[in-house]
């Protein structure tokens, strides 16, 4: 079979995933300060408005805001389809997600509807912005396989997670309109299984067997679990609707999806895990760390999950902490440092690799972020999440230990980002 | 010379592949082409060529999943000879 010869001079410019990504930290930092500020009272109750305030700083403002600068680099790369007018749509998407999120988290901390109001508006123009983009390029897109089906399903997932976060977020803004608090369990769920897990695995689908040189994934499981995940979520969703609103006993169903859900999920997670033991090349990284933490940190959540569902324990905070940080930010953080020095080194290449008075010059991965400082980084970020973990149950020990550490963590984070700008820009400066 | 250099990444680990392909389009001649075998589509490989004065055509491979044949957009010769393969 051949194949056309495909257009991609829209790829983007590293600007544009380097725009969010050196954000996210600055969100990550802020959170950090607001639980300095208020100590151990943020675990009080998940629905105080600082609480909250500080949720979406994570989840907004790092976790997204990553994954939606990692989207405009990976859809080129993964499905040859770019977004279209990359620069221009992620600089529409950049300015309305961040104000729309400082709008958000202000709102929510000061209680203030026209913030919030405003926040409603800048979100749900950045989301559907970014949400029209990414579906247009995957339809278009003559690409298929395991992770470019996965991606489309975190799409859609993200598509019905923003809905309910715009409604519910609504409902907190105007007093004419109910706040659907029901509706925050899915909303979560479409946010962090839809949206963060399904995207992860779609990743790790490519970059474990790649990075790590492993063997490939099963292919039963890189066929069929996405598209699993995705219509079990929906099932669950239809039957949590019903049973609040017509009143209807399908509880042990829903109860039945959501924790065959996890069981699918779990399954994910020893496959990886024992396909990164019996590793080719016996290599380890700071990358590949971050990878088994996080892992680790997701079969924990949902098996406190499952726990709390047949016992009737309120964990709420710790399966939130578990998921949130120790689950995808870790993987996220892993990420970055494997995405960041490749981007560097991949641009440098475009425009330097057929120039012979430059081509020396162009820096290899490690020297644009080297091992020792990622696995410093691994180290503080270790640290700090145990910390966090400790502090839900003994906050006022913890707490401003845990929030100290995530400071110091974040700020090397957004440190080793601003160094890699720079070796970029002095490979042009030093002709 | 030899016409078709041949170079198999397909089990290299990343930016290796990309290295390695690069090199080898600083020393193709006049008249060779080269065929890259290779796990995936590496698409920010195409940037760089179209970038840099190459073309580049993708087929169904033999060793791996993708052949990706690519010679001098300057180099007419070569381009009828990678026609006349498909």
């Amino acid at each position: 079979m051949n194949y056309n010869q495909l257009s991609i001079d829209q790829a983007p410019s590293i600007s544009t995933p380097f725009v969010f990504f050196l954000t996210a930290p600055l969100f990550a930092i802020t959170a950090a300060l607001i639980v300095i500020i208020n100590g151990a009272e943020i675990f009080q109750d998940r629905w105080l408005p600082t609480t909250l305030a500080i949720t979406h700083l994570i989840t907004l403002g790092f976790i997204t805001m990553v994954m939606m600068g990692a989207i405009f680099q990976l859809l080129p790369v993964m499905a040859g389809a770019p977004i279209f007018k990359p620069q221009i749509t992620s600089r529409i998407i950049y300015g309305f997600y961040t104000s729309g999120i400082i709008c958000l988290t202000t709102g929510f901390a000061q209680q203030h509807p026209l913030l919030l109001k405003i926040a409603v508006f800048c979100l749900a123009i950045a989301f559907l912005t970014f949400l029209i983009s990414a579906s247009i390029a995957l339809i278009k897109s003559e690409t298929s396989g395991a992770s470019v089906k996965g991606l489309s399903y975190s799409i859609a997932a993200l598509w019905i997670a923003t809905s309910l976060g715009i409604l519910l977020a609504s409902g907190h803004a105007w007093d004419s309109i109910p706040l659907l608090r029901h509706f925050t369990g899915l909303h979560i769920a479409w946010a962090a299984i839809g949206w963060i897990t399904t995207m992860i695995i779609s990743i790790a689908y490519q970059v474990i067997p790649m990075f790590q040189i492993t063997a490939n994934y099963p292919k039963i499981l890189d066929r069929n679990l996405t598209t699993g995940l995705f219509f079990i979520l929906l099932a669950w969703s239809g039957l949590e609707y019903f049973n609040y609103s017509a009143n209807l006993s399908f509880k042990w169903l829903s109860t039945l999806s959501a924790f065959t859900l996890c069981l699918l999920i779990i399954t994910f997670v020893v496959i990886t895990i024992r396909m990164q033991i019996q590793r080719k090349k016996r290599m380890a990284d700071a990358t590949l760390y971050f990878w088994l933490i996080g892992l680790i940190n997701l079969i924990i959540a949902l098996l406190l999950y499952v726990f709390a569902s047949i016992t009737g324990h309120n964990l709420d905070f710790l399966i939130g902490i578990v998921f949130f940080i120790g689950f995808a930010m870790s993987i996220i953080n892993g990420m970055l440092y494997k995405i960041i020095p490749f981007l560097v080194w991949l641009h440098l290449h475009r425009k330097l690799a057929f120039k012979t008075d430059s081509r020396s010059r162009i820096p290899t991965m490690n020297d644009v972020i080297s091992s020792r400082k990622s696995l410093l980084q691994l180290v503080l970020h270790i640290i700090a999440l145990l910390l966090t973990i400790l502090a839900i149950f003994k906050p006022e020990q913890f707490i401003y230990l845990a929030a100290c550490s995530w400071l110091a963590n974040w700020g090397l984070l957004l440190l080793h980002m601003i160094q890699s700008i720079l070796l970029y820009r002095s490979c042009f400066a030093s002709k | 010379m030899k016409q078709e250099i041949t170079l198999d990444v397909h089990e290299l680990q990343p930016p290796e592949p990309m290295q390695k392909a690069l090199d080898a389009l600083h020393t193709l001649g006049d008249g060779q082409y080269l065929k890259i075998i290779h796990r995936m589509q590496p698409f920010p490989l195409y940037d760089i060529l179209t970038d840099n004065g190459f073309k580049y055509k993708v087929t169904t491979g033999k060793v791996s999943a993708f052949d990706i044949y690519v010679w001098h957009a300057k180099d007419k010769e070569v381009e009828k000879i990678i026609k006349d393969l498909f």
